[in-house]
C-alpha cells in the first residue's frame, strides 16, 4: 500500500493503463534529493484525486501544476494526458508531500481523505486548497485547523459564494446582502431559509444503495488505499467514484455535497464565523445506517435566537432569504424595506477580504474562507448530517464543540479511523 | 416507568418460548414497517421490537445477511433504528437489553461481514460492559478493525487495558490496529511494550508505535522520538519533526512544560532552512502557547527572519498577545527593520486592533515604501476610522495603480455623507488611476444627485474615465435619465459598455415603485423611434418584464422593419416569464420566418421549463407543441425540454421518439438523463415501464460502450427498486447444478444432498457457459437453479431459443412457466404449462420469432403467478398446481430453475426482486387514537360494512377481495362529509379497484359520488392510461402524480382528505394530488353530478382483482 512509485507519464502512455501494474517502481532515492526550487514568484501546485471535482482543479490558475496523484490508475493516467509533459504521477499522496519544489496541494479526494491530506500537508510545509466539504466530521476539522495553524499554512476551501460569484437567486455577489445586515437594516435576531425559494435548491440528493451484491475490486485501482481511513466494506461499484457521497462513511448524500456551498455564506451574512448553533433539529426519513438517504427540513439556532432553515422540500413557498424584526430580503434582492437599494449605497461596506488564493500564499496573508470559518461553516454540515442520523433534536455547545451528554451525538463527532491512519 | 419497564423485560424472558411461534412473524410485520418514514415513527417501531424482548432483538439480528446474500435492508434499518433509540437519555435498561442482545447474536454469528456490522452498531451504543465481549475480535485479523473501532468510541481505561492485553497475542494485521489505538487512548501503561516495537524490525509497527508514543506523550518517550531523525526509513525521517512536537505538544499539555518547552526549542534551533521553515513555526506556536505573554522577545526574534512564512507565522501568533506593551515592542521593531518586515508588521498591528499602533500605522501611508504603504491603508482605516478618512482622501490623487484596490476598499468603508461630498471636491483636480476610483466609489455610494457630473465624464476623451463613468450609471439613473441613457446606447458599439448601459437602463426602470407604471417611461421613447432606437430598447424589454412591456414587443414583431421585427421576435423568445407563451406560440404556429420560428420553440419551451406550472401541464403543453406542423428537426428542443421534466410521461413520450430517424439521437439522450444515474431516485425509474424503454434505447444504440453505459443505468435503477443480478453476465457464481426434484431433496440427509450438489454442479459446467454476457445451454445435461430459494418475487429474465426449442422457467423448483417455438405451438409461451384444474395456456401469443429476445416479467406472490412476455400480459394472478404432489398446494418456497430440455438456450439479464410476506396485523397506534382516528374495520368481520359482503371478506386482519365470489361494492353503512381516511392496501399485479368517496349506494360512484382510482397503474397493461386514470386520481375529474405506488405485492399507505370543496390524496408519503374539485372542471369531458354532494358512503369499488385492505381508520372533520 504505501510502495513509493512514480509513474512516468511516458511509460503510461506506452504500457496503458491496463498493464500499469507491471511497472518499474522506482525507489524513493532515486528521486530525493533537493527538488528544483520554483523561482519565487512562480508557485506549484499538486493535484491530490483526480476523478470527478479534481480534473477542475488541474487548470485551477494562480500556479504551475506539477503533479498529480490518484489512487485509480485510470484517473491517473488521464489526468496526466490532459495535463501534458512535465507533471508527474503518484499513487501515495505522501510522495507528493515530500517533494519539496511543490508550493499548493490541492485536495480533490472524497471527503474521508480531506483532513488526513490536510494535516499531512501542513506539516510538510503545503499551503492547502481543499475541495468542500472540507472535513467529513467535526473533530477532524477542529485538527486540520490547529494543523494549519501551528504550521503557518494557508488554507482554503473550494466554495466561492462567500467573496465571489452571484449568490444563487440575487442576482449579485453577498456584499449587499451582508451590508444590510451589518448595518442592521433587517434588525435582530434573523432567520435564514435555504430553498429553491430563496435560490438554494437543495436538488441533488446524492443516495446510497441499501443492498448491494459486493463486486470485483477492478485492477486499476487500489480500493484499500481509496478506502483508507474509512471502515473496511466489501467493493461494489456504486461506493467509489462519482456515488460516492451516498455513503456516510465517505461524505453526507447532499448535504455533503452541497452544504458548504449553501451554508457559508449564511455564516458569513449571519456574523457566524467564531461559532455554531446550540440547537439543530431534522425532519427526514430514518437512515440507513451506511447509505444516506434524503430528508425533509433542517433547523439550526444560533444561541442569540439567529436560526438557519434547510427547507429540502420547498415548502415555504413566500419563505424570504432572510427575516429580522425590521425587515425581509427575498430572491431577486426584492424586500419589504422602501428604497432598499439607495439606503443601503450610502452605508459603510463590509471589511475588503483576501480572494486571491494565489496572492494570500505569497504575501502570507489568510484567506477569505480559510480553515477557521471554513470549520465551522462544514460544522453546520457536519451537524445537519448528525441531526439526520439521529433523528433527534441536538443541543450543541460552541465553545467545547461537543453535545452536552448525548453520547450517540458525540461519537459522531469524532470517528475512529482505520489503522494505521488517525488524526 | 423503570420498573415498569423491568416487568415487561421479565415477562418477555419468562415468555420466551411461548412466545417463539409468535415471534418470527411479529418480527416481520414489525420489519415490514422499517424504513420509517419520521423519527416518531421509528422510535414507535422501535419500542415495539423492545417490547418482544432480546429474543425480538435477536430475531432482528438473525435477518441479517452477508452483501450479496439478498436484501436485508429492513433488518438493518431497525437494527441501526434500535441503536439510536436506546442511545436517547433515560433509557438506559432498554440500552443494556439492546446490547446483551447484540453481543449475543454477535458471539453466534458466523459471518464475518455481519459481525462487523454488528460490531458497527455496538459503536454507537456500546458501553464500558461490552468492552470485554468486543475485544476477544481484537485476535481476528477480519473484525479487529471494526472491533477497535467499536471500542475506541466507548473509550475509557478498560478498553485501553483491553488493547494492551491483546497487543502479544493480536496477528501482525491487527497489531497495526491495536498499537494505533492505544496512542488515540494515551494509554501510559503500554510504555514498556511500545518502546520495544518502536525500535523492533518491522517498518510499518515501528511507525505505528512511534506515533502512539508520541501521542502519549511520556518523557521516557523522549531519547527514541528524537532518534528518529536519524532513522532507517524515508518516512519515518520525514515524519520525525511532527511526531516529535506532538510529543512535546503533549508534555506541554501534562504540565511537563519545562521538557515541552526544551523539545521545541531544539527544534526550533535545527529547523531553520526555507523549505523546513514550518517545522520552525510549529515550535515556535507551541512556546507561544506554553509561555503566552512572555513569548513576546521570541516572536520579535521570529520577525527578522528573512523567510517569510516563518515571519507571517510568528506575526500570526503575535496576535494572541494583547496590550499596549507589546504595541510598542512592535512598533520598535517595525521602525527599525527594512521595508519587508515593516509593512509585514504594519499589517499585523492592523488586524491586532490596538489604536494605540495607530500614529505609527499613520506615518507608514506616507512611507516611501509602496509595501509599506499597501499595508498601511487597511491597517490604518481599521485603527482609526473616520480620523484618517482625511489621510486616504489624500493618497488617492497620488498613489499608484497598485494601490487603488486597497484605497478604493478604504473610501467604501465608509458611509456616504462623508465620502461623496469629499469625491465630488477632488475629483476635477485628481488624475487617473484615482479618478477613476472616485468615479466608480460615487456610483457605489448611489450619489444620485451627481449623475450629471457623471454624463459629463461619459463623454470624456479618456477611456478609462468612459468606462468608470459608464459603470457607474447603473447605480445613479433614474427614469428621468432615461432618455439620455437609450441615446448613449445607440450609439454605443464596446460590448462592455452596452451590457452596462443596458443594466443602467434596467436599473432606472426599477427605481420607479409603482409596478404597473415602471415600464411607461421607457416605452414613451420606444413609441415613434427610428429602427436603431427601437432594437437598442427592444434588446432591454425581457429583462424588464411585465405586461406593458411584452406588449410592445409583440406590436413590434409586426413591424414593417425585417430587423425591429427579428429583434422583437428575439425579446419575446428571452422573455422571463409565463405571460409571453401565448405569443410565443403564435409565432410557431403563423411565422414563414425558420429562424423566428426556432426562436419562438427555444423560448416557449424554456418559458415552460419555468414557469410554475405543475408537471403534468408542463408535459401537456409540450406534447401540444409536439403536434404542430414544423421541421423534424426543430422538435429537437422540445424534446430536451421534455426530458427535464421528471415525470413518466416524459419517459413515454421521449421513447416514442426513440425509432425516429431525425430525432432518435435526442430523445436517447433525454431517456438517459431522466433515468441517469444521478438523478434522484424515484420509484417510477425503478419500474418495469422504465426498464423497457431502456431496453430498446439499448438495442438501437450501435457503439457497445454506450450499450455498457445504459447497462449500468439499468442495473442501477432495478437496484433501487429491489432487484438483485442472479447473473452478473460474466460467470456461473450464484447458480447450482440439479438434484433431484423437490421431495427427493427433502428426503435426503444433509451430507447425501451436498454430496449430490457437489456432482451436480460438476455437470453443470460441463453443459452451462458464459458466451458474450449470455448464458448459453449446450442442448445436453441438466436445469440450471439459482443458488438461494426464493419465496415471493418478481422476476426478469431474457431467454432466447433455436428452431423447436424447448425450455421453461421453474418456480420454486416446480414446473413451469412454458417456453416453446410459438411457430410449432401457436398458443405461445409463458403460460402455466403443468395446471390442470387452472388454466394452462397463456392468454395471447406475445413471443417474438426464434432466434430473437424475449423478456418475462415473472411475479410469484403466495400461490398466484402473473406473467408477461414482451410486456403482454398472458397469465393473469393464477393459482400454480403442485406438480409433484398434486395433492397439495405449491411448496412456499423454493430455487429458480432455467429448464433444460435437450436443445440449446440462451438466457441474459436474470434479475430478482424479493417480496416481503405479511404475516400479521399490525395494531393502531396510541398517537392516531389520540389524535381522534377510529378504526373504519374491525379487523374481524364486515361489521359496519355494507353491499358485496360476499366477494369481499375479512381474513386475518385485513378485507381481501375473492373476484369469483362477486366483484361489487363494499360501503360503509354510515355516510361521512369531512373526513381524514387512512388505509393500507396491497396491489396484485394490474390490478384494479377504487374507492368511493361522499357516495350513494346505487349508481356508478365515479358519477354519482367520487371515485379515487386504486390501480396497479405500472402494469405494462396501462401503458395507453389517460392520467386522470392513475392511482389516486379523482377519476375522470382530477388527474394524479403517478409513481408513489410501491412494487407490486408491497404494502403501501395513503390518506385521503376531502374537506369541503378540497381533495387532497397522500400515497406513501408524497402528495398525488390536492385539488379543488371546482376548480378545473371535468377532464374526461364527462358529467360528474356526484362532485356536488355534501356527504355520503366510503366504498371500495371492485373491478375484478385481487386487492388487499387494512388497518383503515377515519378521523371525521
Amino acid at each position: 500500500m504505501s510502495h513509493s512509485h512514480r509513474i512516468s507519464r511516458r511509460q503510461f502512455i506506452r504500457t496503458g493503463a491496463a498493464a500499469a501494474a507491471s511497472l518499474a517502481i522506482v525507489p524513493r532515492h532515486v528521486l530525493g534529493g533537493q527538488g528544483t526550487l520554483a523561482p519565487s514568484d512562480t508557485l506549484t501546485k499538486a493535484v491530490i484525486g483526480v476523478g470527478g471535482m479534481g480534473r477542475g482543479h488541474l487548470g485551477y490558475p494562480g500556479a504551475v501544476l506539477r503533479a498529480v496523484c490518484d489512487v485509480d490508475r485510470g484517473h491517473l493516467a488521464s489526468a496526466m494526458e490532459i495535463a501534458g509533459p512535465g507533471v508527474a504521477g503518484y499513487a501515495d499522496f505522501r510522495d507528493v508531500l515530500a517533494r519539496p519544489d511543490i508550493d499548493i496541494i490541492h485536495i480533490a479526494t472524497p471527503p474521508h481523505w480531506h483532513a488526513l491530506i490536510s494535516i499531512a500537508a501542513a506539516e510538510a510545509g503545503k499551503d492547502i486548497w481543499c475541495e468542500k466539504p472540507m472535513t467529513r466530521t467535526i473533530a477532524e476539522g477542529r485538527a486540520v485547523v490547529e494543523a494549519v495553524k501551528r504550521n503557518g499554512r494557508i488554507f482554503r476551501v473550494n466554495t466561492w459564494f462567500r467573496f465571489e460569484d452571484r449568490f444563487y437567486g440575487f442576482g449579485t455577489d453577498v456584499r449587499p446582502i451582508k451590508k444590510a445586515v451589518q448595518n442592521g437594516l433587517l434588525g435582530w435576531p434573523l432567520k435564514a431559509t435555504v430553498s429553491a425559494t430563496t435560490g438554494f435548491d437543495w436538488k441533488f440528493y446524492w443516495i446510497g444503495l441499501t443492498s448491494q451484491r459486493p463486486e470485483p475490486v477492478p485492477p486499476e485501482l487500489d480500493y484499500d488505499f481509496w478506502l483508507g481511513p474509512a471502515p473496511y466494506k466489501p467493493y461494489h461499484p456504486h461506493r467509489v467514484h462519482g456515488t460516492f457521497r451516498g455513503y456516510w462513511d465517505y461524505d453526507g448524500g447532499g448535504l455533503g455535497d452541497m452544504g458548504m456551498h449553501y451554508l457559508d455564506p449564511v455564516q458569513y451574512i449571519l456574523d457566524k464565523d467564531g461559532t455554531s448553533p446550540v440547537e439543530v433539529w431534522a425532519d427526514c426519513p430514518q437512515q440507513h445506517p451506511d447509505a444516506c438517504g434524503t430528508w425533509r427540513r433542517i433547523e439550526m439556532k444560533y444561541a442569540d435566537g439567529c436560526v438557519i432553515v434547510l427547507d429540502g422540500e420547498n415548502r415555504d413557498k413566500n419563505a424570504p432569504f432572510l427575516e429580522g424584526p425590521k425587515g425581509k430580503l427575498f430572491r431577486g434582492f426584492e424586500s419589504d424595506i422602501p428604497n432598499l437599494r439607495e439606503t443601503l449605497a450610502s452605508l459603510p461596506d463590509p471589511e475588503p477580504q483576501t480572494t486571491d488564493f494565489a496572492e494570500a500564499v505569497r504575501t502570507r496573508r489568510r484567506f477569505a474562507l480559510n480553515e477557521r470559518n471554513g470549520h465551522r461553516s462544514c460544522t453546520l454540515v457536519n451537524l445537519a448530517k448528525i441531526a439526520v442520523q439521529l433523528g433527534r433534536t441536538l443541543h450543541y455547545d460552541p465553545e467545547r464543540e461537543i453535545f452536552p451528554g448525548d453520547e450517540a451525538a458525540n461519537r459522531l463527532i469524532d470517528q475512529p479511523m482505520r489503522a494505521p491512519w488517525h488524526l | 416507568m423503570k420498573r415498569v419497564l423491568a416487568v415487561v423485560f421479565a415477562i418477555a424472558v419468562l415468555a420466551g418460548p411461548f412466545l417463539a411461534e409468535d415471534l418470527k412473524p411479529r418480527v416481520s410485520s414489525i420489519l415490514e414497517r422499517f424504513p420509517a418514514e419520521t423519527a416518531a415513527v421509528r422510535d414507535g417501531l422501535c419500542a415495539e421490537i423492545l417490547k418482544l424482548g432480546p429474543q425480538g432483538v435477536g430475531e432482528i439480528c438473525s435477518r441479517l445477511l452477508p452483501p450479496g446474500g439478498g436484501n436485508d435492508s429492513r433488518a438493518r434499518f431497525a437494527a441501526n433504528g434500535l441503536a439510536v433509540y436506546v442511545t436517547r437519555p433515560g433509557a438506559e435498561n432498554e440500552r443494556a437489553l439492546f446490547i446483551r442482545a447484540l453481543l449475543a447474536s454477535l458471539a453466534g454469528s458466523r459471518d464475518k461481514s455481519v459481525a462487523s456490522f454488528l460490531l458497527s452498531q455496538i459503536q454507537v451504543a456500546g458501553r464500558t460492559e461490552s468492552v470485554k465481549p468486543v475485544a476477544r475480535y481484537l485476535a481476528d485479523e477480519t473484525l479487529a478493525g471494526p472491533a477497535a473501532a467499536a471500542l475506541l468510541s466507548i473509550g475509557g481505561p478498560e478498553a485501553a487495558r483491553a488493547f494492551l492485553k491483546s497487543l502479544d497475542t493480536a496477528p501482525r494485521g491487527a497489531r497495526l490496529t491495536v498499537v494505533k489505538s492505544l496512542g488515540d487512548l494515551r494509554a501510559r501503561d503500554a510504555l514498556k511494550k511500545l518502546l520495544a516495537l518502536a525500535e523492533g524490525g518491522d517498518e510499518g509497527l515501528r511507525r505505528a508505535a512511534l506515533s502512539a508514543l508520541a501521542n502519549i506523550g511520556d518523557p521516557a518517550a523522549g531519547p527514541v522520538l528524537s532518534k528518529v531523525r536519524v532513522a532507517v526509513s524515508f518516512r519515518e525521517r520525514a515524519q520525525a519533526p511532527s511526531l516529535y512536537l506532538l510529543f512535546a505538544r503533549r508534555l506541554v499539555e501534562t504540565g511537563r512544560t519545562a521538557q515541552g518547552l526544551d523539545a521545541a526549542r531544539a527544534v526550533l534551533a535545527s529547523y531553520g532552512r526555507p523549505e523546513e521553515s514550518h517545522f520552525a513555526s510549529e515550535a515556535l506556536a507551541l512556546i507561544v502557547s506554553a509561555l503566552k505573554g512572555k513569548a513576546l522577545p521570541d516572536l520579535l526574534r521570529a520577525a527578522d527572519s528573512p523567510d517569510r512564512g516563518f515571519r507571517a507565522a510568528a506575526l500570526e501568533l503575535a496576535l494572541s498577545i494583547p496590550g499596549s506593551e507589546a504595541t510598542a515592542h512592535w512598533v520598535e521593531k517595525a521602525s527599525g527593520s527594512g521595508p519587508d518586515v515593516r509593512a509585514d508588521i504594519v499589517g499585523m498591528l492592523g488586524r491586532r486592533g490596538d489604536a494605540a499602533a495607530l500614529p505609527f500605522v499613520r506615518e507608514s501611508l506616507l512611507s516611501r515604501d509602496k509595501l509599506v504603504r499597501l499595508a498601511a491603508i487597511p491597517a490604518a482605516a481599521r485603527l482609526g476610522g473616520e480620523a484618517v478618512f482625511p489621510d486616504i482622501v489624500k493618497l488617492v490623487g497620488a498613489a499608484g495603480e497598485e494601490e487603488m484596490p486597497a484605497l478604493r476598499a478604504a473610501l467604501l468603508g465608509y458611509r456616504g455623507t462623508l465620502v461623496v461630498p469629499e469625491c465630488v471636491r477632488i475629483l476635477d483636480s485628481t488624475p487617473l488611476p484615482g479618478k477613476a476610483v472616485l468615479i466608480d466609489v460615487l456610483g457605489e455610494k448611489g450619489a444620485r444627485e451627481e449623475i450629471d457630473r457623471v454624463f459629463v465624464l461619459v463623454q470624456d476623451p479618456e477611456p478609462a474615465v468612459r468606462s468608470a463613468a459608464v459603470g457607474a450609471l447603473a447605480n445613479l439613473a433614474g427614469e428621468k435619465d432615461l432618455p439620455r441613457l437609450v441615446a448613449l446606447l445607440e450609439k454605443a458599439s464596446d460590448g462592455d459598455d452596452v451590457l452596462s448601459l443596458q443594466e443602467a437602463i434596467v436599473s432606472a426602470v426599477r427605481r420607479n415603485p409603482d409596478l404597473m407604471k415602471r415600464a411607461d417611461a421607457l416605452l414613451e421613447l420606444l413609441k415613434n423611434a427610428p429602427p436603431t432606437r427601437k432594437i437598442a430598447i427592444l434588446r432591454v424589454l425581457p429583462r424588464v418584464g411585465g405586461t406593458k412591456p411584452l406588449q410592445a414587443a409583440v406590436e413590434e414583431d409586426r413591424s414593417a422593419d425585417v430587423q425591429v421585427q427579428s429583434v422583437a421576435v428575439y425579446a419575446l423568445s428571452q422573455w422571463p416569464d409565463y405571460q409571453a407563451a401565448a405569443e410565443l406560440l403564435r409565432i410557431v404556429t403563423t411565422t414563414k420566418t425558420r429562424k423566428h420560428l426556432l426562436l419562438a420553440v427555444e423560448g416557449y419551451v424554456r418559458i415552460i421549463a419555468r414557469a410554475n406550472l405543475p408537471n403534468g401541464k408542463k408535459l401537456a403543453l409540450l406534447r401540444d407543441l409536439l403536434a404542430l406542423p414544423m421541421d423534424e428537426a426543430d422538435r429537437k428542443p422540445v424534446l430536451a425540454g421534455i426530458a427535464a421534466v421528471r415525470e413518466p410521461e416524459s419517459l413515454r413520450l421521449l421513447a416514442g421518439y426513440l425509432e425516429n430517424p431525425v430525432l432518435g439521437g435526442t430523445a436517447a439522450a433525454g431517456l438517459l438523463d431522466l433515468a441517469s444515474e444521478q438523478a434522484p431516485q424515484e420509484r417510477w425509474l425503478s419500474g418495469h415501464e422504465t426498464y423497457t424503454v431502456l431496453r430498446r434505447l439499448q438495442t438501437a444504440l450501435p457503439d457497445p460502450a454506450e450499450k455498457e453505459k445504459v447497462d449500468k443505468v439499468i442495473l442501477e435503477r432495478l437496484r433501487q427498486g429491489g432487484f438483485v443480478p442472479l447473473f452478473d453476465g460474466r460467470g456461473l457464481d450464484g447458480w447450482k447444478g440439479l438434484v433431484a426434484d423437490p421431495p427427493g431433496r427433502a428426503k435426503m440427509t444433509p451430507a447425501e444432498l451436498a454430496k449430490a450438489q457437489a456432482e451436480a454442479d460438476e455437470r453443470m459446467s460441463a453443459h452451462w457457459r458464459v458466451v458474450d454476457g449470455a448464458l448459453v445451454f449446450d442442448g445436453k445435461g441438466e436445469s440450471l437453479c439459482a443458488a438461494a430459494d426464493y419465496a415471493d418475487f418478481e422476476l426478469l429474465v431474457d431467454w432466447k431459443i433455436e428452431k423447436g426449442g424447448d425450455s421453461g422457467i421453474y418456480l420454486r423448483g416446480s414446473p413451469q412457466v412454458q417456453i416453446w417455438d410459438a411457430a410449432i405451438n401457436p398458443a405461445g409461451s409463458g403460460g402455466l404449462y403443468n395446471n390442470q384444474k387452472g388454466r394452462s395456456l397463456p392468454l395471447e401469443k406475445a413471443d417474438r420469432p426464434v432466434g430473437e429476445w424475449n423478456t418475462f416479467r415473472i411475479l410469484m406472490i403466495g400461490e398466484r403467478v402473473t406473467v408477461y412476455l414482451n410486456d403482454r400480459l398472458v397469465v393473469d394472478n393464477t393459482v400454480l398446481e403442485n406438480y409433484w404432489e398434486r395433492d397439495k398446494p405449491i411448496y412456499p418456497s423454493g430455487q429458480v430453475e432455467l429448464q433444460a430440455h435437450g436443445n440449446p438456450l440462451y438466457f441474459r439479464n436474470v434479475f430478482i426482486r424479493e417480496i416481503p410476506r405479511d404475516t400479521i396485523v399490525p395494531e393502531p397506534t396510541e398517537a392516531e387514537a389520540a389524535d381522534g382516528f377510529a378504526p373504519l374495520f374491525n379487523g374481524r368481520d364486515l361489521e359496519g360494512w355494507t353491499g358485496d359482503t360476499k366477494g369481499y371478506a375479512a381474513e386475518s386482519g385485513k378485507i381481501v377481495i375473492h373476484p369469483e365470489l362477486g366483484s361489487g361494492n363494499l360501503y360503509t353503512v354510515r355516510e361521512y362529509a369531512d373526513f381524514v381516511l387512512r388505509f393500507e392496501f396491497k396491489l396484485t399485479p394490474a390490478a384494479n379497484n377504487g374507492l368511493g368517496v361522499r357516495a350513494p349506494l346505487e349508481g356508478d360512484a365515479a358519477y354519482a359520488g367520487m371515485e379515487l382510482q386504486i390501480l396497479e397503474d405500472g402494469s405494462p397493461v396501462y401503458w395507453g392510461l389517460e392520467p386522470y386514470q392513475y392511482h389516486g386520481s379523482i377519476y375522470g375529474v382530477v388527474p394524479a402524480r403517478r409513481g408513489a405506488l410501491k412494487p407490486v405485492g408491497e404494502w403501501n399507505t395513503e390518506e385521503v382528505t376531502v374537506r369541503g370543496r378540497r381533495v387532497a390524496v397522500v400515497v406513501n408519503g408524497t402528495t398525488v394530488v390536492d385539488a379543488d374539485i371546482d376548480a378545473g372542471g371535468t377532464v374526461d369531458g364527462r358529467d360528474h353530478p356526484g362532485l356536488k354532494r355534501e356527504s355520503g358512503h366510503i366504498g371500495f369499488l371492485g373491478h375484478g382483482s385481487i386487492v388487499e385492505f387494512r388497518r383503515i381508520r377515519l378521523k371525521e372533520l
